[in-house]
């Protein structure tokens, strides 16, 4: 009886699994990729992309005095990662969202430190290059080409704004608002 | 035919040896524990409250919460200890269930750690070996019935799981290299090799250069794919392809930087190793003959009924429960000492309580002048050949003869602006050039053309330049070459 119990068991599980396997692979093989926790557990899509530019992002504040101070990657955000451990977490995956919600919160950090010299503004900047140049043949090719660090790499702003003290009490940035 | 099925089904409820799920248990063990260990200090950061917490599934209404920091920490810490237990085999099965669980918890808190798959292998692994007896051997539980010269056999099933997951992983990967056409171009590769996040390596960098052999490597990589689910059934192929598949993923080791996954891949192809694979590995192991003989033997074997009295079982959870709470303790302790996060306020936090670094005002003038790349940087390769192909040209386009043709072909960078573009072919002599005008939207990746070199065309050095511009803006170099001419 206890057999039959547990072979009965062990066949729904198997059952469930197979089933459950079948019905996102289908899904996966067709190309329907739904953000579901299930699906993502039961579909093997390996490389899915793949980016042609290397970037790292970072934050500048301009204070009341015109002193500037780079904020972002700050205390908060230790972890690292990639070949050579220098991606933080706003690097990799990039989500512009995120990064500006982290900002914001170093901007508050900062604030409350520099209460003699408030902030005043904020640039969230990504200085970026091609792939191609991460390889040491074409970095070298590039250097010799051009004799210069700023020919490899390039900035953009991502998004900026000023900073504000809501009625809270609170540092807020108003982004969007050069 | 009934009778047949009827054994299959038998077979699949049969008994083996439960060395290699041993194996795999203390080896993945081991690993998650070095994938978490490496990420322990930054706990706060990745799972806390206090940190910046990337929800793997945002709109997913079962998301599960972010602890405060010090309570975060202690899980972690709980964590780190349940891992040794696995890897260790101390009250195994609790160990994998709550490892299991708390790798999914941790999981969901960091889409990073997500992102790269292994995690989600090391999930199903710990779930299916959950259901194996791995505990019955290299593990400490082991020791306390070794004493007995008791040896549990583990069912058959959820190894063959083990298997059916492994075939699924390669399928799975197949279909999305298929179809990515990138891949079998070799783009995808070569790009790959290059990221400094995922490649990055000397070899990789070096492998990155070599354009046919990524195209040949792509087309291998999908036929391995492919064939392994297929043809790993069959006896006779089977250490044939175990032997590929490990090269493989020996290779993916060394050429990219994808964290654990190569080596997490190599534990799950344990499930394909038999008892016979393992015998060179038994000299070393203290082992059972007559479990050993009955294991390759295969069928018709019972598991022997361990004989726990509850009261060893409760002295049993009441140790294993105060070793995680201990582990658990110590790892808060260590957290609020070092204070890597200044968050509770310690000495030494203070010390590293660093918000905003001066910058000088003309490196930030340098900065903020936002330069963008000039639009040479946007083409990634320009190659020249006498024969076209798919989005490759081929032969020494050096020396063309009359009634010949130059094929230029560009891969861009995505993303790109829109652009115009001007291909230039000058004759010897600096002699009025022939130009081309050409476009590029702002998703394509690639642009060709062919430059036929009639009969009649003057015999000499010629030059191909091309230049681009966004619409209104100023022509720029962005690539030339030479060639000669020949009769």
């Amino acid at each position: 009886m206890l057999t039959a119990i547990y072979r009965g068991c062990v066949v729904i599980l198997i059952g469930s699994y197979l089933t459950l396997s079948a019905w996102y692979f289908q899904r996966h093989l067709v190309g329907d990729q739904q953000p579901c926790p299930l699906q993502y557990a039961f579909t093997w899509d390996m490389f899915p992309n793949y980016p042609m530019w290397s970037s790292r992002r970072f934050a500048i504040v301009k204070t009341q005095s015109g002193n500037y101070f780079r904020i972002f990657p700050g205390t908060r955000q230790q972890f690292r990662r990639g070949h050579s451990g220098t991606h933080s977490r706003f690097d990799l995956p990039r989500d512009d969202s995120r990064l500006k919600a982290a900002v914001a919160q170093a901007v508050e950090d900062f604030a409350r430190v520099h209460t003699d010299d408030p902030p005043r503004y904020v640039f969230v900047c990504e200085r970026y290059w091609p792939v191609g140049a991460n390889a040491l043949q074409t970095r070298l090719q590039f250097e010799e080409s051009e004799n210069s660090e700023a020919a490899q790499k390039f900035v953009r702003v991502i998004d900026e704004g000023p900073i504000v003290r809501s009625d809270a009490g609170r540092w807020q940035v108003r982004w969007g608002q050069p | 035919m009934r009778s047949r099925l009827v054994q299959r089904f038998d077979r699949l409820f049969s008994y083996e040896s439960p060395r290699v799920p041993a194996l795999m248990r203390l080896l993945l063990g081991c690993l998650m524990l070095y994938d978490a260990g490496t990420r322990h200090p930054y706990v706060i950061e990745l799972y806390s409250s206090g940190g910046d917490v990337f929800r793997s599934f945002i709109n997913f209404t079962g998301s599960m919460p972010a602890l405060p920091p010090r309570w975060a920490i202690a899980l972690h810490s709980g964590y780190l200890a349940v891992l040794v237990a696995v890897a260790i085999g101390f009250c195994t099965r609790l160990s994998l269930s709550l490892a299991l669980i708390l790798t999914i918890y941790f999981n969901s808190l960091d889409v990073v750690s997500t992102l790269t798959k292994y995690s989600i292998i090391s999930i199903h692994l710990l779930f299916w070996l959950a259901f194996t007896r791995c505990d019955q051997r290299l593990s400490v539980d082991s020791m306390r019935r070794h004493c007995r010269r008791v040896v549990e056999l583990s069912p058959r099933w959820p190894r063959l799981m083990l298997r059916g997951l492994v075939c699924a992983i390669y399928l799975g990967a197949a279909i999305t290299k298929m179809r990515l056409p990138d891949f079998a171009t070799g783009d995808l590769l070569e790009f790959s090799l290059l990221d400094d996040a995922w490649g990055g390596g000397a070899i990789g960098a070096w492998l990155s250069e070599r354009r046919q052999l990524l195209v040949v490597l792509g087309y291998a990589v999908i036929l391995f794919e492919v064939a392994f689910p297929l043809l790993i059934w069959v006896p006779p192929m089977r250490r044939c392809l175990l032997v590929i598949a490990c090269s493989f993923h020996v290779g993916l080791w060394i050429t990219l930087s994808l964290q654990i996954f190569s080596p997490m891949m190599l534990i799950a192809l344990l499930a394909f190793v038999t008892e016979k694979d393992m015998a060179w590995l038994v000299r070393f192991i203290h082992t059972d003959h007559v479990e050993s003989q009955a294991a390759i033997n295969g069928n018709g074997m019972t598991p022997m009924q361990s004989s726990n009295s509850p009261f060893r079982f409760f002295a049993r959870l009441l140790m294993y429960g105060g070793y995680v709470c201990v582990a658990a303790a110590a790892g808060v302790w260590h957290g609020v000492a070092v204070d890597r996060y200044s968050e509770f306020g310690s000495a030494s936090g203070k010390k590293t309580s660093v918000v905003g670094e001066p910058v000088p005002e003309v490196e930030v003038d340098e900065i903020l002048a936002a330069y963008s790349p000039p639009y040479r940087a946007y083409f990634h390769r320009v190659a020249t050949g006498t024969r076209s192909g798919y989005r490759q040209v081929f032969g020494d386009a050096a020396r063309v003869h009359a009634d010949g043709t130059v094929f230029v072909l560009a891969r861009l960078l995505l993303p790109h602006p829109a652009m115009e573009l001007e291909w230039q072919l000058i004759p010897p002599d600096d002699g009025e050039p022939a130009v081309i005008p050409g476009r590029v939207t702002a998703g394509e990746t690639y642009i060709s053309i062919g430059f036929r070199m009639q009969d009649d065309f003057k015999i000499g050095r010629y030059e191909i330049r091309l230049l681009a511009r966004e619409t209104g803006r100023a022509w720029e170099p962005v690539w030339s070459t030479e060639f000669e001419l020949v009769d």
